[in-house]
């Protein structure tokens, strides 16, 4: 459901090489890290993937569609079709926590019935129900970081993008995180989600794509941190 | 867009003018300021022009008949003046009445004037107003050659300056109002812009969630036009009373005023009101949709 052939990417300014020659291809309901230390091209592929950049060779495919052919104005109907979370968890924070998973409705246009519906079942979901009329600032980075992951799920999308979900958390709220993660895999949606966390890719026994200086140097399944 | 949206819009644009109070108050004391100043400036060009409009309007034509003018001549005469566009009204001075407004402006002269009663040598004549002092020089040229009239005299350096000033003066009142407005138009756009930078974070992850660009740019560009509104409302406000209050200090002073009067509030302010409100509402609504572009490129 995802591929990637011969992918770079270089940035105009510094002509610097972030992705080279990435061959990938992603099976749906799979869940898969991208490791690499800081400068591997971690950000540049979740990037790549969001449609935040374009590569400057070769075709991106997800869900059969060559993500590169979208025009900018279709980004937005593409980007619904995707969960995103990110370290910085990235809430609004004039809205509470219910408002901010329902926007992620919103925006599609849903029904005010089926909002009022699906937000407190996926607020049930990632356990933060009595939290539901929070703001942000009043959550522990854990919370705000499950309310993402629930805003990330609303709308069923077939692929969640995680860029270090796990980055700014301790390591029990981490493993907590990761096994909301798992249970959402499980139910068959596809997961990619980069990391330089060793213990958490020990931990979850998945498949590693490891990057260094915008190569692929390791693809495994069932693996560990390689390049580390 | 379905009417629930809308719903979001209104409750977000609201919920992010008391979020951001500092932001949005700083927005409508821009909108205030320059519309103040603006105002001022409108006032003063509306008072040049009705003063300008009322000697306009106390500009006349004096058409003096030929003393043996016959009756056909003086028919055909009404008859132009009664189809000529340019002629407002006219009206027919005879030598009697002529006489009767020389001794009442000379007075001192009486026992002078009295010796003419007898013999009248005073002409009879047509006074005209015209629509407009612009017309005066034309109707002068075409009225002269006309059987029987003998000479007319409309005050020709006088209406010559009035019209030369009339028309500096309305081109100077454009070019300040367009520079004024210009300057305006700048100052509140880059406090919009200020608040659109303020929020990028939040813009930016409402593209990342799928939010389309107008999606995002709606509810910036109503938020735009209410603090526009509501600055241009408050102007309204301020420079009607700032002037109902110096109109109220300059009549006192009547000594002062040498037959000059003001351009009436009521008549002044209702095209202040709707000149701002538009422009309140133009300037915050494409104010925000110009500001709100860089972000959106995510």
């Amino acid at each position: 459901m995802i591929k990637l052939n011969g992918v770079c990417k270089t940035y105009d300014k510094t002509e610097h090489l972030a992705l080279s020659d990435i061959d990938i291809c992603i099976s749906k309901g799979e869940f898969v890290f991208i490791v690499g230390k800081s400068g591997a091209g971690k950000s540049t592929f979740m990037k790549l993937i969001l449609k935040e950049l374009e590569p400057s060779t070769g075709e991106i495919h997800v869900d059969d569609q060559d993500i590169t052919k979208i025009k900018r104005r279709h980004i937005p109907f593409y980007r619904r079709k995707l969960g995103i979370v990110f370290q910085d968890f990235r809430l609004l924070s004039d809205k509470t926590v219910y408002e901010n998973i329902a926007f992620a409705m919103e925006i599609v246009e849903t029904s005010t019935a089926v909002i009022k519906e699906s937000v407190p079942n996926a607020l049930k979901l990632v356990g933060l129900s009595h939290r539901a009329h929070y703001f942000p600032d009043q959550l522990s980075g854990g919370e705000q970081q499950r309310v993402a992951i629930a805003r990330a799920i609303i709308n069923n999308p077939y692929l969640i993008i995680c860029d270090e979900p796990t980055g700014n958390l301790d390591p029990k709220t981490s493993i907590g995180i990761m096994n909301l993660l798992k249970d959402i895999n499980a139910k068959g949606t596809t997961v990619i989600m980069a990391t330089h966390d060793k213990d958490i890719v020990d931990l979850m026994q998945m498949r590693v794509i490891a990057l260094h200086g915008g190569k692929i140097v390791s693809d495994k399944k069932g693996g560990y941190h390689s390049e580390d | 867009m379905k009417i629930n949206t809308f719903k979001y819009f209104f409750r977000d644009c609201f919920r992010s003018i008391k979020k951001n109070s500092l932001m949005s108050i700083a927005s409508v004391i821009s909108v205030l300021s320059a519309l103040v100043i603006l105002g001022i400036f409108l006032v003063i060009t509306f008072n040049i022009q009705h003063i300008t409009s009322e000697m306009e309007d106390q500009l006349e034509l004096k058409v003096f008949l030929e003393k043996d003018i016959s009756v056909e001549e003086m028919g055909d005469l009404e008859n132009t003046l009664d189809a000529h566009k340019d002629i407002e009204s006219y009206t027919f001075q005879s030598k009697d009445e002529a006489l009767n407004i020389m001794s009442n402006q000379l007075e001192q002269y009486e026992n002078i004037l009295k010796g003419l009663e007898e013999d009248n040598p005073l002409p009879e004549a047509f006074i005209i107003k015209t629509h407009s002092a612009g017309a005066i020089t034309e109707l002068n040229d075409s009225l002269s050659d006309l059987d029987g009239v003998d000479y007319i005299n409309y005050g020709e350096s006088y209406v010559g300056a009035l019209i030369k000033f009339n028309e500096f003066a309305n081109i100077m009142s454009m070019v300040v109002l367009v520079i004024l407005t210009g300057i305006s138009l700048f100052i509140i756009y880059n406090t919009i812009k200020i608040t659109v930078f303020a929020r990028r974070k939040e813009i930016s992850i409402m593209k990342l969630v799928g939010a389309t660009n107008w999606y995002i740019r709606v509810p910036f560009i109503i938020e735009g036009s209410i603090l526009g509104v509501l600055g241009s409302i408050l102007a309204v406000l301020v420079i009607r009373n700032a002037y109902y209050y110096l109109l109220g200090l300059i009549q006192g002073q009547s000594v002062l005023m040498m037959g000059i009067t003001f351009a009436p509030p009521e008549s002044v302010m209702p095209e202040i009101m709707v000149y701002f409100i538009v422009y309140g509402l133009v300037v915050g609504a494409v104010g925000s949709l110009f500001s709100i572009r860089k972000f959106l490129d995510v």
